[in-house]
């Protein structure tokens, strides 16, 4: 568990946009495909993933449809709408630009000042 | 954000909850359970893999309660719910309830009524088309002092050079207010009249309701018998008869036709406060007829009988109009004889200058008014901040058990709302009671007041004041009381915890209540000690036991002699009527409205035209009439006609003035004629009882003649039944002239202080509202001090203190909230007084004895309302109080 990460605040709906870009998913795809694209080394609490689905649906920014698995089990699947496509943009390139920021901000050395 | 999916996505989720729910179940379900088939496929027993799925999916409720927030689906059952419970809550302290929702109705309905006055007189749109491009058009001249501008029309050939000159106006007219003996079927009355050019219906844009108003064509010499008439006038004197129009009249003697009528309500401009000519038609207008110029008239430049009134052109704003007009004004400047040479052209919108002088004292009751909300929203916060102290435990709990700050605050002002509601309420009630109360006072001079109602405007005023009470007195105590510290409070398992800066908070309300009540009764100290300053002003004149009515002459009497041959007549019958002492006639009465002004030569002294001096015809008896001493010589008699040599008696400041040290009678003054001095009479407050009366003189109304005048007569007898006796006496005598405004000497001195007494009325309603509040506050506060001091006041009895001790203990406290709250209000009335002293009549804005007198009562009763509390401190049993603990 030791190289598992927590989750920052705020990046969990950021990475639900990023799963359901890929393809529409039902909430237990969603958290198996963050899993995979982060190669398991994100800790998410399975739970939290409910009220994040329910805000963004809330939102516009995904819409969601009843279908079926591939058990063949009922199950809701969710899509992103043009909204989240969007936002999901908008949201990448702040994160990115922030992650660049804070990278170089953190490998100043003394030498640099 | 997608609003629009939002609101649908909330709509549904309110809408079909029971659906919502079963999704949401059934999603969760399944997820928990895909969760637990993985963890068998890697090899985990079954019974073992569900019970670990259910463990990492996390608290199921808790996850559900998040995913209903996150959709906003529980707002309105929880709103219902917060509703209910805040009901419950005030149900269960129903002194805290009533007190406050008393509190607010007062405050409220004090605050709604005082706006649908200003609501009423300023706001509400005149009864015109678009009267917001309707304007004054006066042209004084500069160097004539002491005339006020509402008195300067424009000169006739001004007029006209305005109306073919300029191009910021629609249109352009003249009116006059005058008044007229209207004889019907050889039935006269007096009717208020006014002459207007032909575009002066098209200007004001309203339409008669019957026939058609004045029109150019009707504005010429020869075309002008015709009249329009009010609907008033049309109901009283016609019976509503539709067939009115073509009706032949008299109207001081000369035929005229009826050619319209007039819709209800327009009666301009008679009794608009700038035309105010009481003496001549009364309050309202009750004919229109053409003003009809001759080309002669009409090229006059020193002589205009009436006011111009004219409609912008849309766009076309006040400035540019003004300096266009102006230029018309310096272009035809010199062509003015000398002494109306430097004449200026000044444009007024309509709407402020109509209701001018009530605006600063509307205006001054809304700032008091808004000072009682205040006091309201201080005594509602201070009592919620009680009732919040005694609550800790309660929000301690709920908190504790999950509840956020935000749903504290949410559920303290749903019951704040609920209040302010029922406050709300019964404020708009007690308001549109307290409004016909005040239509009923109706002091003069507020013009529209009685067109003050409730409308929408007003509701929507007393909406917001709601709101804005809630959000102030509702929200930051509740804000301050959801910042409990849980462990502070569940520890000490009592009720205080919080004492610091929320006791400190609910101090610093209370004294700011009792400053700015002291700020309101400071203020209305002054008032009243102005109005009985009026009350005791020596007036110069007797009012009690004086009859008085106007009587006006048309064309058939046009010399002097005539004019006083047909009063002499009416003197002479009046003063045989049994119960008559003696009967007189003047030209204005004394508080009668109207104004004679003049400039005067005086022996011995150079023409001085800046030096006016009130003028009046009176006849042999006046002064006996009015009560006003002759201190020299002789008063006028019969034998001061127009063949006998021209006299004048002048007023002792006159006399004083120009004759120091000598006597006055003999000398000469020239003033129509070159008249002797034959007697000095004292000063008369004939036109405002406020200010100090002009220098005045007297000339012989049988002497001078005059068109109008107003008998006076000192009687003991009913008004009414004196009134029908000269009705019958002048039929008898003319029966075209007509006995009109029939009033007693204490009705003018009435009229002449309504509009004081109204004020001082008011504010000091206001004032007694804003004390009651505050001690209703100060009572509250030190009743919670008391039973937050229980246990302290417990144990210092238990350790021997006295009764007596422990009343000055919280006796102490008390008044030092009210010496802090006094002395504060003591500095701000102070600084605001001044504000008012345009309103002071004799008293200056910081008159020491009513401060002091103010700060006393205020003393008083503040100890009064900590007494009761303090009382029942002594009555504290040690043994009950230490055990609760």
């Amino acid at each position: 568990m030791a190289d598992r990460l927590d989750l920052l605040q705020g990046t969990l709906d950021l990475l639900i946009l990023k799963a359901l870009s890929l393809s529409p998913l039902h909430g237990y795809g969603v958290l198996l495909r963050i899993q995979q694209i982060s190669s398991d080394r994100l800790e998410i609490q399975q739970g939290s993933l409910y009220p994040a689905l329910y805000r963004l649906e809330h939102q516009g920014v995904i819409a969601s449809e009843w279908g079926e698995s591939d058990n063949k089990r009922k199950a809701k699947y969710y899509r992103l709408t043009a909204a989240g496509r969007r936002q999901l943009r908008t949201e990448a390139e702040k994160w990115s630009q922030m992650a660049g920021l804070m990278a170089s901000i953190l490998s100043t050395t003394p030498e640099q000042i | 954000m997608n609003l629009f999916a939002r609101l649908s996505s909330w709509w549904r989720a309110t809408r079909q909850p029971a659906l919502t729910e079963s999704d949401m179940d059934t999603e969760i379900r399944a997820h928990i359970a895909a969760h637990a088939e993985s963890l068998i496929a890697s090899g985990v027993l079954s019974a073992e893999a569900h019970r670990r799925a259910e463990l990492e999916f996390g608290p199921l409720t808790q996850t559900m309660e998040a995913c209903r927030d996150a959709r906003a689906a529980n707002l309105v059952p929880s709103l219902l719910q917060d509703l209910a419970f805040g009901l419950r809550m005030l149900r269960k302290s129903p002194g805290f309830a009533a007190l406050s929702i008393v509190t607010l109705a007062l405050g409220i309905g004090a605050t709604t009524a005082v706006f649908s006055l200003v609501n009423g007189v300023l706001l509400r749109a005149l009864p015109y088309r678009d009267p917001g491009r309707l304007v004054y058009l006066f042209e004084p001249v500069t160097h004539i002092t002491g005339v006020p501008l509402e008195a300067w029309g424009p000169f006739n050939a001004d007029f006209y050079d305005y109306q073919t000159k300029s191009r910021s106006f629609a249109s352009l007219a003249i009116f006059t207010a005058d008044g007229g003996n209207l004889s019907i079927d050889g039935h006269a009355v007096h009717v208020g009249r006014s002459r207007v050019t032909g575009d002066f219906f098209q200007t004001l844009g309203v339409a008669p309701e019957l026939g058609r108003a004045v029109n150019p064509a009707d504005d010429q010499p020869g075309f002008e018998h015709v009249a329009v008439i009010s609907h008033a006038l049309w109901q009283s004197q016609f019976g509503a008869d539709p067939h009115v129009l073509g009706k032949e009249v008299l109207l001081n003697a000369e035929p005229c036709r009826v050619i319209g009528v007039m819709p209800a309500g327009f009666a301009f401009p008679h009794g608009t406060e700038s035309f105010e000519t009481a003496e001549a038609g009364g309050r309202s207008t009750q004919v229109w007829m053409p003003l009809a110029l001759s080309p002669k008239q009409k090229a006059q430049r020193d002589d205009g009988p009436g006011y111009a009134i004219g409609r912008l052109k849309p766009g076309v704003i006040l400035a540019r109009a003004q300096s266009e007009i102006s230029a018309i004004t310096n272009a035809f400047d010199k062509l003015h004889p000398p002494f109306f040479q430097g004449a200026k052209s000044v444009i007024r919108p309509f709407d402020v200058e109509i209701t001018g002088g009530s605006r600063r004292a509307l205006l001054i009751f809304m700032a008091a008014v808004f000072l009682v909300l205040l006091i309201a929203c201080g005594n509602i916060a201070s009592l919620v901040l009680a009732r919040m102290h005694g609550r800790n435990r309660e929000f301690s709990l709920r908190t504790a058990l999950g509840a956020s700050r935000v749903r504290l605050i949410r559920q303290l002002s749903t019951e704040s709302l609920c209040l302010a509601g029922g406050g709300g309420v019964l404020g708009v009630l007690a308001a549109s009671t307290t409004i016909r109360l005040l239509v009923h006072f109706h002091p003069t001079n507020i013009p529209r007041l009685d067109e003050t109602s409730v409308d929408w405007r007003v509701l929507l005023f007393a909406l917001g004041a709601c709101i804005g009470t809630v959000l102030l007195c509702g929200l930051f105590p509740s804000w301050s009381a959801s910042r409990v510290d849980i462990n502070e409070v569940l520890k000490r398992a009592g009720s205080r915890a919080v004492r610091g800066a929320a006791a400190g908070l609910h101090r610093g309300l209370m004294i700011g209540q009792i400053a700015l009540t002291f700020v309101l009764l400071a203020g209305s100290g002054l008032l009243i000690r102005s109005f009985l300053n009026l009350q005791a002003v020596d007036k110069g004149f007797r009012s009690s036991s004086t009859v008085s009515m106007s009587i006006g002459l048309d064309g058939r009497y046009d010399n002097p002699e005539r004019q006083a041959g047909f009063f002499r007549e009416v003197l002479l019958r009046t003063s045989g009527l049994p119960g008559v002492d003696v009967a007189a006639a003047v030209s204005h009465l004394p508080l009668g409205g109207g104004q004679s002004l003049s400039t005067v030569e005086v022996e011995g002294y150079p023409y001085n035209d800046k030096t006016f001096f009130e003028q009046r015809e009176v006849t042999p008896g006046y002064f006996t009439a009015e009560g006003i001493p002759v201190l020299e010589g002789r008063s006028f008699t019969d034998a001061d006609t127009v063949n006998s040599p021209p006299t004048i008696v002048i007023s002792r400041s006159f006399a004083r003035k120009y004759f120091p040290g000598q006597s006055a009678l003999g000398r000469k003054v020239h003033t129509t004629g070159n008249r002797t001095i034959v007697g000095v009479v004292g000063d008369v407050r004939q036109f405002s009882l406020e200010v100090t009366p002009p220098m005045q003189f007297y000339l012989p109304l049988y002497q001078t003649g005059e068109w109008a005048a107003n008998v006076v007569a000192r009687t003991n007898l009913p008004p009414d039944r004196l009134a029908s006796e000269m009705r019958t006496l002048v039929r008898n005598l003319d029966s075209a002239v007509a006995v009109a405004d029939v009033r007693t000497g204490n009705d003018l001195v009435a009229a002449a202080t309504a509009e004081r007494r109204f004020e001082t009325y008011l504010l000091t309603a206001f004032a007694g509202i804003a004390l009651f509040l505050s001690l209703v506050g100060l009572y509250a506060l030190m009743t919670y001090s008391v039973e937050q001091r229980t246990a302290e006041i417990g144990v210092r009895m238990a350790l021997g203190a006295q009764p007596r001790s422990v009343l000055h203990l919280i006796l102490r406290q008390g008044s030092a909230l009210a010496f802090a709250g006094i002395a504060l209000g003591f500095a701000c009335a102070w600084l605001a007084a001044r504000s008012i002293a345009s309103l002071l009549f004799e008293v200056k804005p910081t008159d020491a004895p009513t401060f002091a007198a103010v700060a006393l009562l205020f003393c008083v009763v503040a100890l009064a309302a900590c007494y009761f509390p303090a009382h029942s401190a002594t009555r504290v049993d040690p043994m009950i109080s230490l055990r609760s603990e």
